[in-house]
């Protein structure tokens, strides 16, 4: 029978890093300033061209390209970097929410990456963030919040180690399809806002939240005490055993959390969101009222501290883009609400009108990032220098790439944020060569990035392998 | 380099934002060099393969040591598989984590419902919902289920035989009515025997220990103690219910065994044990539980007693193990004919769309393992580009096609109801059943009479298009019956549930492999190497307006050096399937040729399966025909009412079951009979600890 000690040495890293959490931010805090990571990520691709400013379909166009294709990608013909300085983002199709505020000269735009690794198609899956080929379910490695969550200098204290906010076609409450902790160990998403509310903010709620609260605590207690009995009589081997212990591992790191969060009342209070008896958004049947909702619990759970690293998933999943946009009623075509498969399907091929509504639905999930990076902007960085958004850096990408039925040659990329942690986010767009150009870059290269922002050498981040294009951060966007 | 993780607790200062006490213990550091820095020129970070370094590719589901790799499932020759010497048949001793139906049953609610969202889904990486391996609790599952497990308190909460979540073994039972009364505080024989009848009839399904009991006692009387109005004891009792909803005992049930082990160190189930995984196994709840409440109009579904009363019964009074009596159970919770279909109504709750389902029935754990083995409600999440393309029905048949997901308008039966109910004609019948399983004609599609010209026939005018039925299929079950013809569909193969769920989004996609790996893996229990890494398998774009025959044969098979070697094991399998599209509709025409769905199959692992194939009609039934693939068929049964794969030691019970099915011409009840009857269902043995890594 090996002991409790011996099974938690067997643990691997990310589920070991999950059941420490409260002991291990504060073990291995690194000190150096706060590094949070914000990934939001649309499902069932972005339409290149939205991300293409005026000024930067000008470079395009004098380097060979032909910015005015759909999918302009395959129209690329040079073979070095164009990089334009200062592009006037938000005049791109579904950016001009980076107009106010002055973000968009806080942001930059990256076209031309590929991560053919992925698979493409519908959704990627996990893939997308793990750069694996990542079937649905199963995923096939950790995926980069995951990883970020693990870099000592990330978690600093937070009580949670990553948070994962999202939106689906239905009524999941969560999904699995995005995230992973490691191979073949997906890592849910919470799609009801009411959840993530009571969850991350239920310490400081009103009434029934505040009392759900502390009966969540009594509720631990009773069932810590009941598992430790379970555990001193059981006669099974260890691999049974480790069953019942790593439910108690569970209930302790939950006892845990939540003193960590009762000691941080005055400042959830101060940037608590709506109470789910107030805001009409956290159950509307429309699913930018849901996600704008999730959005500002994101946004609060970074302001309060709970966590930096944050996930927003926006119908992620081979299963989950289907959805069916009631408040942009007025932009489908007729006037009748489709399907949202149908939706992308028809854009597919190319019927204006829908490739027009995939752009005003880019551009209302741009805009609530937007709102997110304008909040963190105007947040003095509590014991560090800058901003929060400085010390923040935020990416939009897809889930598949490009387009419906994608080819993972062109993963359409928006930064912002993350001065400080060294991003060249100054209103530029780097437009990469097209897939097989020998300096085409890789989506892993993005995540290498961040990787190397928080101290990490991920260079060979991904399942690339031979197919490695090359190893190291984007010069292009980091430094 | 593995990572020695820091089992220690240190005294921690709280680190809030960016500054917060950031000391760094010596484990710490040395952990962190190890995690991070990985004391190798690369960092383990860095990729797939370091990221195992860290254990994120290679632990285990849940974390923790696991079982040491055992050959098991297809890994395992058939042959020796079924050849009975002097294996010794046990399963190992374990316990078994409740899934996520099992529970929403246990606490009386229906599927769907809000208790339904509770968190307890079974790892992806389990073919059967039913395995326990290292199914646990992790902290994401906890955080959902703490916000769940009220939803499934009602039943023990309140006692108002007219709530919707009123269950019968609460409120038919006098004994407990004490602790519902708002007029005063419980006294502490009634909160005894309160705790100790909810513990075994809604949390355990088992008599609880004296130490379970107190320990509940003790968080009840604490509740009760603070409770500043009686007339709020419902929220007192949503905390004690949701307190025993939270306990090992109600989350894990355990298979250990007791008793002095036998000369093969086994130990045999109790009685309790073994009547809960009987019970489990054909009705996915537990012993005595409700799972079931008052119907409105109808009246009870089940008794003080709860479902499966006779498994119960031969719980306590010990005749449970008793073949005979384990045969009388399976006869009277197999399934069968019922006109009310009175299964269904916790499933569907709405009488219109009962009365439009066939009138056969089977038991929930039966209607699972095929919904789970053959996987067709993933029809569902599969979604089709112009469903009927290539069809006799042109683009007309969409918004149809849409309705046989959905359901939506009409209240006929959905595509996976249509192949419930198909099944479950062969299933109730237990004749011959795999082979009319494969080979059955009688179909049960949806009717459409009844819609021509109403506002919704957009819907539901063509919704029997898609089994090639075109003349008006009437609402009555009856009619709803056709046989299809014999050159069109033989069995659950080429069932459209089963065509959509294990095809892509287009009709010419490489839908060949998908169905030829099914029928591989499930049919001849044979595995497939998973693709490549390296591989990107997908047809060249430019090829979309060739038929998938065209793409398959020129762009695989045509490479027999770099694709041959896993192709060659899937695609002979698959090609039969060609002549239905991507949702199952019968192709007419297929880019210019007629649709083509032969294929020769060669080394097949029953020679009789080698040689040439019309199409998968032919296909069914040259499949129905093979030993091997029936012995498969045992196989993929014992996976699911067994919760594990099948091992070397459990010959002697493939052999058992294979006989009992032989014997009774075809029985599966007979079968199931025999696997509960089995050493390896009933006996249990703690395996060796290796030495832990």
């Amino acid at each position: 029978m090996i002991t409790r000690r011996q099974f938690m040495q067997g643990l691997a890293g990310g589920a070991a890093a999950a059941l420490f959490a409260p002991f291990y931010n504060s073990i291995f805090a690194a000190g150096a300033g706060c590094k949070r990571y914000v990934i939001f990520v649309e499902g069932n691709g972005i339409e290149p061209r939205n991300f293409l400013s005026t000024a930067a379909a000008a470079d395009l166009s004098a380097a060979g390209g032909d910015p005015n294709v759909r999918h302009l990608y395959r129209s690329y013909n040079h073979d070095s970097v164009i990089t334009t300085q200062s592009s006037g983002l938000s005049t791109a199709p579904s950016l001009g929410p980076l107009a106010t505020g002055g973000i968009e000269d806080k942001a930059a735009v990256l076209l031309g990456l590929s991560s053919k690794i992925t698979g493409g198609g519908h959704s990627t899956e996990a893939g997308a963030l793990s750069c694996t080929r990542s079937p649905t379910g199963s995923p096939s490695a950790a995926t980069i919040d995951q990883i970020m969550s693990l870099i000592p200098g990330v978690r600093n204290g937070t009580p949670f180690q990553t948070v994962r906010l999202g939106v689906v076609g239905g009524t999941k409450r969560l999904n699995y399809s995005t995230c992973a902790f490691g191979a073949k160990q997906p890592a849910p998403i919470t799609c009801d806002p009411t959840t993530a509310f009571n969850s991350l903010f239920g310490s400081v709620a009103q009434g029934a939240g505040m009392q759900a609260f502390t009966e969540r605590g009594q509720l631990l207690d009773f069932a810590v005490t009941d598992v430790n009995r379970a555990l001193a009589t059981f006669q099974g081997n260890s691999w049974e055993r480790a069953k019942l212990e790593r439910y108690l591992e569970s209930l302790e790191n939950m006892v845990q959390r939540q003193a960590t969060i009762a000691q941080m009342g005055p400042q959830l209070t101060a940037v608590k969101p709506g109470e789910p008896s107030e805001v009409a958004l956290y159950t509307s049947t429309a699913p930018l009222d849901r996600l704008q909702a999730q959005v500002d619990m994101g946004t609060a759970a970074l302001l309060g501290g709970l966590t930096n690293v944050l996930v927003v998933a926006l119908g992620t999943g081979s299963a989950n883009f289907s959805l069916n946009y009631e408040s942009l009623i007025g932009l489908y075509p007729g006037g009748d609400m489709l399907g949202g498969h149908d939706v992308r399907h028809a854009a597919e091929d190319g019927a204006q009108g829908y490739v027009d509504l995939l752009t005003a639905i880019s551009d209302r999930h741009i805009g609530m990032m937007a709102q997110m990076a304008r909040s963190l902007d105007a947040t003095p960085e509590a014991g560090g220098e800058g901003t929060m958004l400085e010390n923040t850096a935020m990416i939009y990408m897809s889930d598949n790439g490009e387009k419906h039925h994608s080819l993972a040659e062109e993963w359409p990329m928006l930064l912002i944020g993350g001065q400080r942690l060294g991003f060249n986010t100054d209103g530029r767009t780097v437009i990469f060569p097209r897939y097989n150009n020998d300096n085409n870059r890789q989506v892993s290269n993005v995540f290498n990035s961040l990787g190397h922002s928080a101290g990490e050498d991920m260079n060979t981040f991904g399942g690339e392998g031979a197919k490695r294009i090359a190893e190291g951060p984007l010069s292009e966007i980091w430094s | 380099m593995k990572i020695a993780h820091l089992c220690v607790v240190l005294t921690a200062t709280l680190a809030l934002g960016c500054d917060g006490d950031l000391g760094v213990g010596e484990d710490g550091d040395n952990n962190r060099q190890n995690n991070v820095n990985n004391g190798n020129n690369s960092n383990n970070l860095n990729n797939a393969n370091n990221q195992a370094d860290m254990g994120m590719n290679n632990m285990p589901d849940m974390g923790g040591p696991t079982r040491p790799s055992v050959a098991s499932g297809n890994q395992l020759n058939q042959d020796d598989l079924f050849t009975c010497t002097d294996q010794v048949g046990a399963s190992p001793a374990r316990l078994r984590r409740v899934m996520r139906h099992e529970w929403t049953r246990n606490v009386g609610r229906w599927i769907g419902s809000e208790a339904d969202k509770n968190p307890f889904d079974p790892l992806p990486t389990h073919q059967y919902g039913t395995y326990a391996e290292n199914e646990s609790i992790n902290e994401s599952v906890l955080d959902i289920y703490l916000d769940t497990v009220r939803n499934g308190t009602d039943g023990w909460a309140t006692r108002n035989r007219y709530s919707a979540g009123a269950l019968s073994n609460n409120v038919d039972e006098d004994s407990i009515a004490c602790m519902y009364d708002e007029g005063g505080r419980p006294d502490a024989t009634c909160v005894e025997t309160w705790t100790r009848y909810f513990l075994e009839r809604g949390a355990y399904f088992r008599p609880p220990t004296d130490e379970e009991v107190d320990a509940l006692v003790a968080f009840a009387e604490t509740k009760l103690d603070a409770e500043t109005d009686p007339t709020a004891r419902r929220q007192t009792l949503e905390q004690i219910v949701s307190a025993g909803l939270m306990t090992s005992g109600a989350l894990f049930r355990t298979e250990m065994g007791s008793g002095a082990p036998d000369a093969d160190g086994r130990q045999k189930l109790t009685d309790w044990e073994l009547g809960n995984s009987i019970a489990y196994a054909l009705d996915g709840q537990g012993l005595g539980s409700s799972g079931v409440y008052a119907r409105f109009g109808i009246g009870w579904t089940g008794d003080i007693e709860g479902r499966l009363p006779l498994i119960r019964q031969a719980a306590i009074d010990g005749s449970i193990s008793d073949p005979a009596k384990i045969e009388e159970i399976v006869a009277a919770y197999y399934g069968g004919t019922d006109m009310e279909r009175q299964d269904l109504w916790l499933v569907l709750r709405d009488e219109r769309k009962i009365d439009r389902r066939g009138e056969y029935w089977m038991a929930t754990g039966i209607l699972d393992f095929f919904q789970q083995w053959l996987g067709y409600p993933e029809v569902t999440n599969a979604f089709k580009d112009t469903p009927s393309a290539t069809s006799f029905y042109g683009n007309e048949v969409h918004s149809d096609y849409g309705n046989l997901i959905s359901g939506y308008y009409g209240h006929e039966p959905t595509l996976i109801q249509q192949m419930d109910d198909m099944i479950a004609r062969v299933v109730a019948e237990d004749d011959d059943v795999f082979r009319n399983l494969l080979t059955t004609r009688t179909f049960y599609v949806p009717a459409t009479a009844e819609f021509a010209g109403s506002s919704i026939d957009a819907s539901t005018e063509q919704t029997s298009y898609i089994y090639g039925v075109t003349d008006p299929v009437q609402s009555t079950r009856a009619d709803r019956w056709r046989t299809l013809p014999s050159t069109e569909r033989a069995g659950v193969l080429t069932h459209p549930a089963w065509l959509s769920s294990h095809a892509l989004a287009f009709e010419n996609d490489p839908n060949v492999v998908h169905r030829g790996k099914w029928v591989r893996e499930q049919l001849l229990c044979l595995n497939v190497p998973d693709v490549p890494i390296t591989v990107e398998a997908a047809f060249d774009p430019d090829t979309r307006d060739q038929s998938a025959r065209q793409r398959m044969t020129e762009q695989v098979d045509s490479r027999p050096q770099e694709c041959g070697a896993c192709h060659s094991l899937m695609n002979p399998l698959g090609y039969p399937f060609e002549i239905y599209n991507h949702a199952g509709y019968l192709r007419q025409d297929d880019h210019g040729s007629a649709p083509n769905g032969s294929a020769m199959l060669e080394n097949m692992p029953d020679p009789a399966l080698d040689g040439p194939v019309r199409d998968a009609v032919e296909l069914s039934e040259k499949l129905a025909d093979s030993d091997y693939t029936k012995r498969c068929f045992i196989r993929q049964t014992f996976r699911y009412f067994s919760g594990r794969e099948e091992e070397m030691s459990d010959a002697c019970t493939m052999t058992q079951m294979e006989q009992a099915y032989d014997d009774s011409n075809g029985s599966f009840s007979a079968m199931l009979t025999a696997l509960f009857q089995s050493d390896s269902y009933q006996y249990r043995v703690i395996e060796e600890e290796e030495e832990a890594q």
